[in-house]
């Protein structure tokens, strides 16, 4: 229900980037006109309007924040409780909401290096997750 | 924006049936609600020029309420800022008066989402970069701050938890309150942990509940019932919707909507007698204590050690019990002026805080969102 509910939202803001997840590509999109990258994708720049362009992200940044979730009220999760919640900063300068995988919650620490992971099918596609360096 | 200060006072307050209400839908905690606040002012239904309404109660908040109370309003406003709604509607109401739209405004809120069991937020649209990480909403995102205000200013789970310990004291000297009883420290963090570094006592209470608040113009406030409570200040402003786009996990809106409140109101933090924010959880306490000026960004955890916010305290905060203990029927803004009207007026017996004459009452909506901003004031 999940995975359903969350890929019938995919329209043309968003359809390239679900499309690159099949090629295990975190796509963000950039802005030439003040040079700043964004995400989630918009129809323009949210920083001056003008037209974005997509680009390929390292897929490197810093863990920001993060919660070890121990209770979900959503039954699509109850079966990977607990898992971790986290914000990364990705080099480029976005944020986004993620997981961590591959880390235990004692050695977790905000700062660290962080790297895409894209091991998680989510139906046709591939989740944008992170791991440790 | 100082020319604003003081054109409208509120002139009734009042809550309807709190906490499990059976099976008495939104409108009728509304109309209830309502009724006493009217009633209280003095104020026939007929006078009422202006609706004000928010929540997740319709789809058109203004118009199904007013519908329901036979009311055609000249003014109507259904800003949806989640929690803090409601400060923003005093802010509209005061433009308004000022303006000469109207005289007598009437605001309203009301939920029944204990008895129906509505999950917080299921109203709201999947967000396709969110909801796949499982984070549970909106206690996760809170939990993100909260890890990394602990993170940059050595935040503890102790100081979180004197909050909810302190709402708990302050409940228990209100006769309305919901969750009454003793509560300690080790009681918060011995409570399940939900997302960490929240527990399950960090969390506010999900009950029924509505609230009805009547504003009105200087002229129209001199031929009520009651004392007026004059508007000296309001700000607002919002940061973001998805917590994913906060500029800052440690900085709110009410940096800004408190700013502008205190300088229309021409007051300072340390002039303020009495404290209602927003206690969704008890990390919105801190982070609101902070960005109002009430202390410096990371004292927030120092700042409410040895129950300093508590009864007995030495600054009085959120008197009613707040969400974490007196009622948080999803949207709480419209209860934090309640109370603080109801502390000018000097009406909170055993919980009243002696000789106040200023009160601020800060409502934050969605993911520490949306902050709103209300001074208030007695003559």
């Amino acid at each position: 229900m999940l995975v359903e509910d969350v890929l019938n939202t995919i329209d043309s803001d968003t359809r390239p980037f679900w499309e690159a997840t099949k090629r295990r590509e975190l796509l963000i999109q950039y802005c030439p006109t003040c040079n700043t990258h964004q995400f989630y994708p918009r129809i323009v720049c949210k920083n001056c309007l003008s037209d974005v362009e997509w680009t390929t992200s390292k897929g490197k940044g810093t863990l920001y924040s993060f919660s070890e979730v121990q209770k979900v009220f959503n039954p699509d999760f109850k079966e990977k409780v607990p898992f971790i919640v986290a914000m990364v900063e990705l080099d480029e300068g976005p944020r986004m909401l993620t997981n961590l995988v591959g880390a235990e919650i004692e050695d977790v620490k905000i700062g660290m290096k962080v790297q895409v992971d894209f091991s998680e099918s989510f139906g046709e596609y591939n989740l944008v997750q992170f791991r440790p360096v | 924006m100082s020319k604003l200060s003081r054109q409208a006072a509120i002139v009734g307050v009042a809550e309807s049936e709190l906490g499990k209400v059976g099976d008495k839908n939104p409108l009728q905690l509304q109309a209830m609600a309502a009724r006493a606040a009217l009633r209280e002012a003095g104020i026939e239904k007929q006078e009422v020029e202006a609706i004000f309404s928010a929540g997740p109660y319709a789809y058109l908040q203004t118009m199904t309420i007013a519908e329901y109370l036979g009311i055609t309003p000249k003014y109507s406003d259904s800003t949806s800022l989640g929690g803090s709604s409601f400060e923003a509607h005093i802010e509209h109401a005061v433009a308004g008066i000022y303006a000469g739209l109207f005289d007598v405004a009437l605001i309203t809120y009301g939920s029944n989402q204990r008895s129906k069991r509505v999950r917080p937020g299921s109203s709201i649209a999947v967000n396709p970069f969110e909801a796949p990480y499982g984070m549970p909403f909106p206690v996760g995102g809170y939990a993100l701050a909260a890890q990394r205000h602990m993170e940059l200013y050595g935040t503890k789970p102790e100081q979180l938890a004197e909050v909810a310990v302190a709402a708990r004291k302050w409940a228990n000297l209100n006769p309305k309150a919901y969750a009454k009883g003793e509560l300690a420290v080790e009681d918060v963090l011995n409570s399940p942990l939900i997302s960490s570094p929240l527990h399950a006592l960090d969390c506010c209470l999900v009950t029924d509940g509505g609230g009805a608040i009547v504003i009105v113009s200087d002229r129209k406030a001199k031929e009520c019932r009651t004392k007026p409570i004059w508007v000296l200040g309001t700000g607002e402003t919002h940061t973001h919707l998805n917590i994913s786009e906060m500029p800052d996990l440690t900085i709110t809106g009410a940096r800004e909507s408190g700013e502008r409140a205190f300088a229309m109101a021409g007051l300072r933090p340390d002039e303020i007698d009495v404290v209602q924010v927003y206690d969704s959880f008890t990390i919105t306490v801190i982070l609101q204590l902070e960005d109002l000026g009430f202390c410096e960004k990371g004292e927030g955890g120092r700042f409410v050690e040895n129950q300093r916010i508590a009864p007995g305290g030495t600054f009085p905060l959120n008197t009613s019990g707040g969400g974490l203990s007196y009622c948080h029927p999803g949207l709480f803004g419209i209860f934090l002026l309640i109370e603080g009207v109801r502390q000018l007026r000097g009406e909170c017996g055993e919980r009243q805080v002696k000789n106040a004459r200023t009160a601020l009452c800060n409502g934050m909506g969605g993911v520490l969102s949306s902050s709103c901003t209300v001074i208030l004031g007695r003559d």
